[in-house]
């Protein structure tokens, strides 16, 4: 009765996670610094016009990743800017950045919409139609394997090097960082802008190759997603993986529950990511204490002078 | 005394255009308002097209506003700049403008409001028009159903409602007249103009087997993912998805409203305008089914030529289905 095509399935699972994982592993990174930055899913729009942008006129596929990652982290630095040298509200910066990086890239790409692209992101093994899960994971383009790369490294980085320790001392406990000669304003401007150039490289794996096309919206709430994936996640790169192909799946699964010919209202699965971040915060609040992982410093200013 | 020469020319100007019998093309501006971009190489550009053409013929000055989005404040906004610059006709080219352009046809009784693919009117300023569209869709049917090797046909649909739903099933008893053994499955993207969604939906559909897609978007993301998995494609609107899928296109019922536009400005400009709802069909010429590809059969390249003149002289009805999908066609009109 029900025909699903598997390999189909985990194809599009492994598209719609990448895209999510890097834009939450950005995030992670920024959170993990004490920076709340709710503006994810106006950068992942300004990384995601700019690099189509570039690459319908230049043609040169490098640089066109470039340009969306380095606008996006650009953007980003204005969050940094409002919430660590001016010490003004994350929560608001971060919404005014959602709010702006969709209507600029808007603005910006308006002449794009519709426009063809000549270049692709190359994948390692050019099959049409995967047939066994190697020649899928074959299938996948460079930037997936960026990500893979991504994630190990930024596991590394946060465990076991200066770097992750000094980022979670500032996360933590910013005033103790601070007594220790840590340099809190640089680190946390560091990792805002960290995270907002791997939303620009999740905006360009979008519109370069997952959808190889442009219009208005669209990001269509991934960037609302990928910050419910850094709770998921509990502020770890690898439980934050495991999160986005969950995420990843239901995605994939929204159009094709149709052909396969249940009778489930789409709109239901695709609140479902929401719904299961709620359901976990629930869970840890009971069980836990409500340690979530989330750093203890998360929102909170940092104003050295004031004790 | 300037005041006074003011009242002056206004009674003389009143008193010319009441004296002057038929008014002049002069005194019209058309402003029309798309969902998608004027270039969309879909729905909204096939408009666009319509509108160049009325210009050519009527010498009417017009502008438009392009990826207004159907929410009654949008269009508002959009329609009352216009008016504020003297345009006194507005077309209002998708469903979701209905209720913003019922309301101003009352606040504005001076403007004519012409809404495409409504279903409200009033006695005055305000009608609509649409075309025949499954007519086209029924003889592409025909093609698909020549052109598919797995006898599966994959139809992304936009929104279940009337317009979509008799559109499948026009496409699928066509499909069924040349091959009863195919079927045509559906996937609703709940889009207008949503290349992602499409994207998603199309390569659903290819996954199953289908190896031909028809569409109801205004976008040619589904022809791009045909085109990249070998599949064929009817495409919708215009040809212009032809340079986007070049492979994959077999052909698409295509609108051309230039005709259409002309005739009804020239009414209004003579004053014999009503506010009729206009529904035209193939013997209007305002729908058509677009140039076959060469790998169309050439037994089924005569079938549609017959069938196309049998629906011009009005030998041949298609049937209108809206409640519910025919029998070969996969999928539900409530998802």
């Amino acid at each position: 009765m029900f025909d699903i095509q598997l390999m189909g399935l985990l194809n599009a699972t492994l598209q719609a996670a990448t895209l999510l994982f890097i834009a939450a592993l950005g995030e992670l990174i920024t959170e993990k610094s004490g920076i709340l930055n709710l503006g994810v899913e106006g950068m992942i729009s300004i990384g995601a016009v700019t690099g189509f942008i570039t690459a319908v006129n230049t043609g040169n596929i490098f640089l066109s990743v470039l340009v969306g990652i380095l606008s996006a982290s650009l953007f980003s630095s204005l969050h940094a800017f409002v919430t660590i040298i001016l010490k003004q509200d994350q929560t608001v910066s971060g919404l005014i950045l959602t709010i702006l990086g969709l209507s600029l890239s808007a603005l910006m790409g308006k002449q794009y919409v519709g426009k063809k692209l000549p270049v692709k992101i190359e994948s390692l093994g050019n099959i049409d139609e995967p047939t066994n899960i190697i020649e899928v994971f074959i299938s996948q383009n460079y930037i997936f394997y960026l990500s893979i790369f991504l994630m190990i490294s930024t596991a590394y980085l946060l465990k076991k090097t200066m770097f992750g320790r000094r980022l979670e001392a500032v996360g933590e406990d910013s005033r103790a960082a601070d007594s220790m000669g840590l340099n809190v304003n640089k680190t946390q401007f560091i990792a805002t802008c960290v995270g907002g150039g791997l939303s620009g490289l999740a905006g360009v794996y979008l519109t370069l190759s997952y959808v190889p096309y442009w219009t208005d919206n669209m990001t269509s709430g991934r960037g609302w997603i990928a910050l419910a994936l850094v709770i998921f996640g509990g502020w770890k790169p690898y439980r934050t993986a495991i999160g986005a192909l969950l995420f990843g799946f239901l995605e994939a699964l929204v159009p094709r529950l149709q052909t396969y010919g249940f009778e489930l209202s789409p709109y239901l699965v695709k609140i479902t990511p929401y719904a299961i971040t709620i359901i976990i915060l629930v869970v840890l609040t009971i069980y836990k204490g409500g340690r979530t992982g989330a750093p203890s410093n998360i929102g909170i200013p940092f104003f050295r002078e004031s004790r | 005394m300037r005041r006074r020469w003011a009242v002056g020319l206004i009674l003389i100007s009143i008193l010319t255009m009441a004296c002057g019998g038929a008014a002049s093309v002069d005194e019209y501006k058309a402003a029309f308002v798309y969902v998608g971009p004027a270039d969309d190489g879909g729905w909204s550009q096939a408009h666009d097209v319509g509108r160049q053409y009325l210009v050519e013929q009527t010498g009417i000055q017009t502008e438009y506003t392009a990826l207004v989005p159907e929410d009654a404040t949008e269009f508002r906004t959009v329609a009352e700049a216009y008016i504020e610059q003297g345009y006194n006709i507005i077309f209002g080219t998708t469903f979701g403008y209905i209720d913003a352009m019922a309301e101003m046809a009352e606040e504005y009784p001076d403007v004519i409001f012409l809404h495409c693919s409504g279903y409200l009117n009033n006695d005055t300023n305000f009608a609509n028009y649409f075309g025949k569209m499954y007519q086209p869709r029924y003889l592409s049917g025909l093609a698909a159903g020549a052109m598919t090797d797995s006898n599966k046909i994959g139809y992304v649909a936009a929104f279940p409602i009337p317009e979509v739903i008799r559109g499948i099933n026009a496409f699928a008893a066509g499909v069924n007249e040349v091959n009863p053994d195919a079927t045509v499955e559906v996937v609703w993207t709940f889009t207008w103009f949503g290349p992602e969604a499409e994207t998603q939906a199309a390569n659903a559909l290819l996954e199953t087997g289908a190896d031909v897609l028809a569409q109801h978007q205004d976008s040619a993301a589904t022809g791009l993912a045909a085109e990249a998995a070998g599949a064929k494609w009817i495409s919708y609107n215009t040809a212009y998805g032809q340079d986007s899928a070049p492979e994959a296109f077999v052909t698409a019922p295509v609108w051309d409203w230039g005709p259409y536009y002309v005739d009804i400005v020239e009414s209004i400009i003579d004053g014999t305008f009503t506010t009729e709802s206009y529904w035209g069909g193939m013997e209007t010429g305002l729908v058509s089914l677009y140039d076959l590809s060469s790998d169309v059969p050439s037994e089924t390249a005569t079938l549609i030529a017959e069938k196309t003149e049998a629906i011009i002289n009005g030998t041949l009805e298609v049937a209108i289905v809206e409640e519910e999908f025919i029998s070969n066609v996969i999928g539900t009109v409530n998802p």
